[in-house]
């Protein structure tokens, strides 16, 4: 069969021609990109598959698959990204394929043909809707206030759900920006041992806690408090409904993990576990990977405590890591610092494929998009859905949600958003100008 | 028998009186007497003044050949060959005024040949030439120095660094002693760290020499070698530094270079014959940050009075009282630049205030020949202030409390006196304040005693020195208590005094062996010191010192003119620091109950507090320098050269290392206040302060109090401790040649270098904790101590390092008298410059080779074999279990792999590994270079015009390092000096 492929992609490029593009100035070729789906999982090429290439300097082109799965662009000469996602849809669930090739040189006058391996995964109930991470300005001039860090974890299926024993981690390397160990021979050497590296420690859901569709929790990673009385463009984190993660007896440090408000029940409260060095989760103010994970066939304490699953990271014995495996993961979002030129991924493809970037301490948060097509289908959202969304940070080097429905608003008005989940976030999440607890 | 005989022949065959000399001292030019001349015989200590017909008298002097240098403030140091004899002994001597109309113009260090040990002499023509901005930079003109990098003087402290380099182990900066007309420079009391940054018990650095005015010294004498037994608390290298004494024209010189401003005037007054003279100096320097920004900088404002009088001018028992006061008030301030954020500065003064009065007096008696005495006080105030923006959405936690048990954080509202406060949330200013006042003051008495007996001449010295020293200054404190963060009041003043007596004996006896001279000096050295308040109490030490110079040929008429050699050993002995001695108490605060906010808002934290102090070493040792020297000089024709080796061998450094207490205390857990029946609204807590436990309490008493379930969490508390360091080798060899003057040309060269080789390691075992904050892997907080070779895993894979280096320096000047210009060209190189880190133990290398960076256990091989990753063991390591028993940590960590996973992974973060793979190979630099040019211009008799252009090339070349074979630019690099110039007009009325 691949040898048909090869074939076919030969004749195709000898059907189109390296050309110099002479009123822009610069040499431009041919791209075909077969996408490639596993095996095992039974699915075959089809017709109209995104592609998208971005270019080193951001450029993105876009393509779609033919029948035989390959897409075909015409770009200039240079490196690119190319990642591509399939959703394809079964009874309860989505499977996804998702795909990323990094580093792909398109030369002049030469065949370029490349194949995009992509990877299975099932998409779950659980998504994380939102990530703030970044800070915020301080009233007085003076800098980046960054201890109001929370996510919000959203059901976004049809099905009610227990996250008691939800697990919270982060990768470490904790920023994206670093030159990391990880990185064996061009790729995440634990991608072939199946499991993600949950540095410093975790939290987890100790209580059962049901969240129905549409729903959303809001965890609070750093002071739980009104931030807003001091820095006004900071967050209330005060409020009763929101859980907080709190392990004083591990995370002391008291400017990461203050006492939270007396609002908040202590039954709210996601105690965790360390066993990296520190005093305090540090979570990224730029760049950190997320994720969720429910340990199957054991608890978040047996988990914890079970030594064999340590891994050590570039060797060394304080940068301890717990390995959780792959299957076990619910939903993880990478971000990247904008306009760094060395992020390097910690996600593989089977948990996020893309990358989200942000641009830290702008009081700027990284917000999932809309599935248009499935929220619009909902009969119940008929009359609530707000479009012309204007939160996007397009005018700031950022990026906007392409449905164009403002979810919040829409939310506001009863309705039940469908957020996209490809597993991809560079498809999945855009930089949202603020909060979603404020704006 | 035979050796003594002929001692004895030559004793009797050599016997002769000693003589009277007298003479005048005329102006060369005016052929005018000059007065208040200093009339010296180095080799025997003798010296006059002239009276007012220029007239001297020196009783006593032995027959024979004999060297006079004649000074006096305007007139260039002169030296003279006299021959006295039995009969008239009437000398006249013609000195000339100082300027550039003379042919011989030195403007490099000059070695002090009339010093036993190593010495070099820097006069106030080099200082001048050179436009030198801090006294520090003079080092520079020593065999094979080195330019500064900068002439900045807001980047950080000036220490002086004498045959040593910074980073290199056993405190250089610390072990070298600066005097300033007598008044010892002491940094023994000072609290301020590194670079002049907030006060701490850790300063172990010699003494900042920002705050010393350039403008009013006449002379600056470095003493690389072995000093005389008369300077105490000193172990390597002693700078003593002359101000400017007598009748001067006025003197107002002003300077300019990017980021530095100086102008100063100073004037010595003649108050009449028998009044004596009195010197006024004031100096107004000011260095800027950044060349851009003129607001952040340092100033320097000094005032010098000083007063001598000689009685007996023109007497063989003058009779000279000198006494001065000199002060500075300046420092750093960046108060008023507008790049910070407003209202926010770092400030320090740099304020000092010295008084010295004393006399010396050729007394001439057949059982006494000379006595000095003098008494100093030295009193700085060193005051840090920063002033920084702070805000929280939160209360913030401030800990007060000084005794143990366990204390709630509350309001500082509620209670100002609380052992925990909380700040309360939003924005506010925190000033903090570190006053730091250190102060010494001392007194010494020097007798001196000359015997000749024939051609044998001996010159004995018996001196004491008593001196106290302490510090005035509150140490820190904030400027409001309700903004005030974790702090307790340690007062410096309420540190007793240290002080210290010394008793001293040294003698030198000169003798002739046929037509060459030999000189033995010995002395011995007893230092006290008592320590107040302090376990050490009092200690004492011992510090021998000889040497001795055999002078072969003293001929000018020959090509051979001078042939001499030298050599000595000898001890010296560095009193500690405050930071050694006094115990700093230092605090530990756990959390132990944080049930989140009270349904009034009141957030609720307990804390438990461990006091404790600097532990008591009974082992510890005075630093201490053994040096080794031998050397020699040679003249032929006019080329002189002068060579040195010296061997110094440092022993018991002093350092701060850790010590770990273990102590549990109870923690009192979330999950156990849920399941209680009492509503959320009504609970209120109650802290027990001996036992921590925690007992909630109904509001409204409907429910009966519960007392909550705990855990003892066990932990270490670190302590530091004074302690020594392994023995420290620096060894070297220092060479001067001087090409003498090239009429045709106008010219002189000198070629001048060392080799320096140091080797540091210190393998003392010292207790670390790599990270406190470091759990096992079950949560519990991490139970072993690593016992370390030295700093092996405290600052890495290393406990020393070695370095050797080769500098070579050509200089040449160009003097053209008839158009009074003076020219120098300075080209610096260093031509060998190597380094390495070692680990070693037991003097042999120390540390294993790894397969690839994530292995723990490689192979036990060549740590130096390059390119490759190394791991480096504790030696031992202890267990909260057991803090007694030393378990040999390599032993049982290979045992471990094999049986027991879990500790195996626990001890692995014990062990050190190298960041890179290239840690311990050779870093070899390639040569590098650096061209610096001085013009001095005299126009007219009243102007003086230099200019400076260091790195004037400005040298963009690269080099490149065996380390990791890189390439780095010299621009701008710590190798050579950055590209700087300034101009400076000095006027003579």
């Amino acid at each position: 069969m691949k040898k048909v492929y090869y074939l076919f992609l030969s004749l195709l490029l000898l059907t189109y021609a390296c050309s110099d593009d002479e009123k822009v100035g610069y040499k431009t070729a041919t791209v075909a990109v077969q996408l490639v789906y596993p095996s095992e999982s039974g699915y075959e090429t089809r017709e109209g598959v995104a592609v998208k290439a971005v270019s080193q300097t951001g450029i993105a082109y876009e393509s779609e698959t033919n029948t035989s799965g390959i897409a075909v662009f015409e770009v200039p000469v240079g490196l690119y990204e190319v990642s591509s996602t399939d959703k394809r849809k079964e009874t309860g669930k989505s499977i996804v394929f998702t795909g990323v090739l990094t580093n792909m040189t398109v030369v002049e006058q030469n065949e370029n043909p490349f194949s995009l391996n992509l990877t299975e995964s099932v998409v779950s109930q659980i998504i994380i809707k939102e990530i703030y991470n970044g800070g915020c300005q301080k009233d007085d001039g003076s800098g980046t206030y960054h201890y109001d860090k929370y996510f919000v974890i959203y059901n976004n299926s049809d099905e009610a759900t227990d996250l008691e024993n939800l697990c919270v981690g982060m990768v470490l390397p904790y920023n994206s920006t670093v030159n990391n160990s990880d990185v064996q021979n061009g790729s995440l050497f634990y991608e072939a041992e199946g499991w993600i590296p949950a540095g410093l420690g975790y939290f987890y859901f100790s209580n059962s806690t049901i969240l129905n569709p549409g729903e959303q929790i809001v965890v609070v990673l750093n002071n739980a408090n009104d931030n807003t009385i001091t820095y006004s463009n900071s967050i209330d984190l005060s409020k009763s409904e929101y859980y907080v993660t709190y392990a004083p007896e591990v995370y002391d440090n008291a400017n990461y993990h203050p006492a939270p408000s007396a609002n908040i029940p202590t039954s709210q409260y996601l105690p965790g576990f360390k066993y990296g060095t520190g005093n305090a989760w540090a979570f990224s103010n730029t760049s950190p990977a997320l994720f969720l994970f429910a340990p199957q066939g054991t608890t978040p304490e047996a988990f914890n405590e079970n030594a064999d699953n340590l891994d050590y990271y570039g060797g060394s014995a304080t940068q301890v890591r717990k390995k959780v495996p792959v299957s076990w993961i619910i939903d993880g979002v990478e971000v990247f610092r904008y306009g760094a030129t060395n992020n390097v991924k910690r996600f593989t493809s089977a948990v996020d494929a893309g990358y989200v970037n942000l641009t830290a301490g702008q009081g700027y948060t990284l917000y999932r998009n809309v599935d248009k097509d499935a929220t619009e289908a909902l009969d119940e959202n008929s009359g609530k859905l707000v479009y012309n969304y204007i939160l996007g940070t397009v005018s700031d080097n950022g990026t906007t949600d392409p449905s164009g429905i403002d979810a919040e608003a829409s939310i506001r008005l009863g309705a039940r958003i469908i957020y996209q989940d490809t597993n991809n976030s560079s498809n999945d999440f855009h930089q949202r100008a603020g909060s979603s607890l404020k704006y | 028998m035979r050796v003594w005989l002929s001692l004895i022949l030559v004793f009797i065959s050599a016997y002769a009186v000693a003589a009277n000399v007298n003479g005048r001292i005329f102006d060369a030019d005016k052929k005018l007497a000059i007065e208040a001349a200093v009339v010296t015989l180095p080799e025997r200590r003798l010296w006059s003044v002239t009276n007012d017909k220029g007239e001297f008298v020196i009783n006593n002097v032995p027959e024979g050949n004999h060297t006079v240098i004649v000074t006096c403030l305007g007139y260039k140091k002169t030296e003279f060959s006299i021959t006295v004899t039995d009969k008239d002994n009437n000398f006249l001597l013609n000195i000339s005024p100082d300027n550039l109309a003379l042919e011989e113009v030195v403007v490099t260090a000059k070695e002090n040949k009339y010093n036993s040990a190593t010495s070099y002499v820097i006069d106030s023509k080099a200082l001048e030439h050179q436009q030198v901005t801090a006294v520090t930079d003079i080092t520079s003109l020593l065999p094979g120095g080195k330019t500064a990098k900068t002439n900045n003087l807001t980047s950080g402290a000036k220490r002086f660094e004498i045959r040593s380099e910074s980073g290199e182990l056993g405190n250089p900066t610390f072990m070298t002693a600066v005097e300033i007309d007598g008044v010892r420079l002491s940094n023994n009391a000072t609290m301020s760290g590194v670079d002049g940054t907030r006060g701490s018990f850790n300063s172990l650095y010699g003494t900042d020499t920002r705050n010393i005015q350039m403008s009013n010294i006449e002379s600056v004498e470095v003493i690389t070698g072995i000093p005389s037994v008369e300077y105490g608390d000193v172990a390597g290298g002693m700078v003593l530094i002359n101000t400017k004494k007598g009748y001067t024209p006025f003197d107002i010189s002003f300077s300019s270079a990017p980021g530095l401003k100086s102008a100063s005037v100073s004037k010595g007054f003649d108050l009449g014959s028998n009044a004596g003279h009195i010197n006024f100096g004031l100096e107004s320097t000011t260095s800027t940050a950044d060349i851009a920004s003129p607001y952040t900088k340092y100033s320097r404002n000094g005032l010098t009075i000083s007063y001598n009088n000689t009685i007996g001018k023109g007497t063989s028992t003058p009779f000279i009282i000198n006494a001065g006061v000199s002060g500075n008030v300046g420092g750093y301030n960046s108060k008023s630049d507008p790049d910070n954020f407003t209202d926010t500065y770092t400030r320090q003064k740099d304020n000092a205030i010295r008084a010295h009065a004393g006399f010396d007096w050729m007394i001439n008696k057949p059982y006494l020949t000379r006595i000095e005495a003098k008494a100093y006080v030295n009193y700085a105030d060193k005051e840090h202030e920063v002033k920084t923006n702070k805000s929280s959405s939160t209360s913030t936690l401030a800990f007060h409390g000084t005794e143990e048990g366990y204390f709630i954080a509350t309001d500082f509202e509620k209670d100002p006196e609380a052992d925990i406060s909380l700040i309360p949330a939003g924005y506010w200013y925190e000033t903090e304040y570190c006053q730091d006042r250190p102060i010494e003051y001392g007194a010494s008495l020097k007798l001196n005693h000359n015997l000749t007996i024939g051609r044998f001449f001996n010159k004995i010295k018996v001196g004491a020195n008593f001196s106290t020293t302490g510090n005035l200054g509150r140490g820190i404190f904030y400027d409001d208590p309700l903004y005030t963060p974790t702090w307790r009041e340690y007062r410096f003043d309420e540190i007793p005094f240290m002080k210290n007596g010394a008793l001293y004996a040294e003698d030198n006896l000169t003798f002739p062996l046929g037509n060459t001279l030999l000189q033995l000096n010995g002395g011995i050295r007893y230092d006290v010191t008592k320590v107040d308040g302090s376990d050490y109490g009092t200690t004492s030490a011992l510090s021998p010192r000889f040497s001795g110079t055999y002078t072969i040929i003293d001929n000018p008429y020959s090509f051979v003119s001078n042939l001499k050699l030298r050599g000595g050993i000898g001890e010296s002995v560095k009193l500690p620091a405050f930071s050694v001695l006094y115990p700093d108490p230092s605090y530990a605060q756990r959390l132990t109950f944080a049930p989140g906010a009270l349904a009034d808002g009141t957030i609720y934290y307990a804390y438990y507090i461990m006091p404790s102090e600097r532990i008591y070493n009974p082992d510890l040792k005075m630093q201490r320098t053994r040096q080794m020297e031998i050397g020699g000089d040679i003249q032929l024709g006019k080329v002189k050269i002068s060579l040195n080796a010296y061997r110094n061998r440092s022993y018991n450094g002093y350092t701060l290392t850790n010590q770990y207490t273990p102590y549990s205390y109870k923690f009192t857990d979330q999950r156990a206040i849920e399941g209680t029946s009492i509503p959320v609204n009504e609970r209120q807590y109650y802290v027990d302060r001996e036992t921590g436990i925690v007992t909630m309490y109904d509001k409204n008493g409907i429910y009966s109090p519960a007392e909550l379930e705990y855990s003892e969490k066990k932990t270490y508390k670190s302590n530091s401790t004074a302690s020594n360091i392994s023995p420290i080798l620096r060894e070297g060899l220092e060479w001067i040649a001087d090409i003498g003057r090239i009429k045709s040309i106008y010219t002189s060269f000198r070629l001048d270098g060392n080799f320096y080789h140091y080797k540091g390691v210190n393998e003392e075992l010292t207790s670390y904790l790599p990270t406190s904050s470091q759990n096992m892997a079950n949560g519990d907080p991490y139970k072993y101590i690593g016992i370390y070779a030295g700093s092996n895993g405290v600052s890495g894979v290393s406990n020393g390092s070695e370095t050797r280096k080769v500098n070579l320096n050509l200089t040449a000047t160009t003097n053209i008298p008839k158009i009074k210009l003076l020219v120098s060209l300075r080209v610096e190189s260093t031509l060998y410059h190597s380094t390495r880190y070692l680990s070693e133990y037991n003097g042999k290398s120390y540390g294993r080779v790894l397969s690839d960076r994530s292995d723990y256990i490689g192979s036990a091989g060549d740590i130096y074999g390059g390119d490759s990753y190394v791991a480096v063991y504790p030696v031992y390591y202890t267990s909260y279990d057991d803090m007694t028993t030393l378990i040999p940590f390599e032993e049982k960590f290979l045992w471990a792999r094999e049986n027991d996973t879990e500790l195996y992974n626990e001890l692995a973060k014990l062990v050190s590994k190298s960041n890179t793979s290239y840690y311990f190979n050779r870093n070899k630099l390639s040569p590098y270079f650096t061209a610096n040019l001085t013009v001095s211009k005299e126009i007219g008799k009243h102007f003086l015009l230099s200019f400076y252009a260091n790195n004037f090339l400005n040298n963009l070349g690269k080099v490149t390092n065996s380390w990791n074979n890189n390439e780095s630019s010299l621009f701008n690099s710590s190798y050579i000096p950055s590209f700087n110039y300034g101009l400076s007009l000095k006027i003579k009325i």
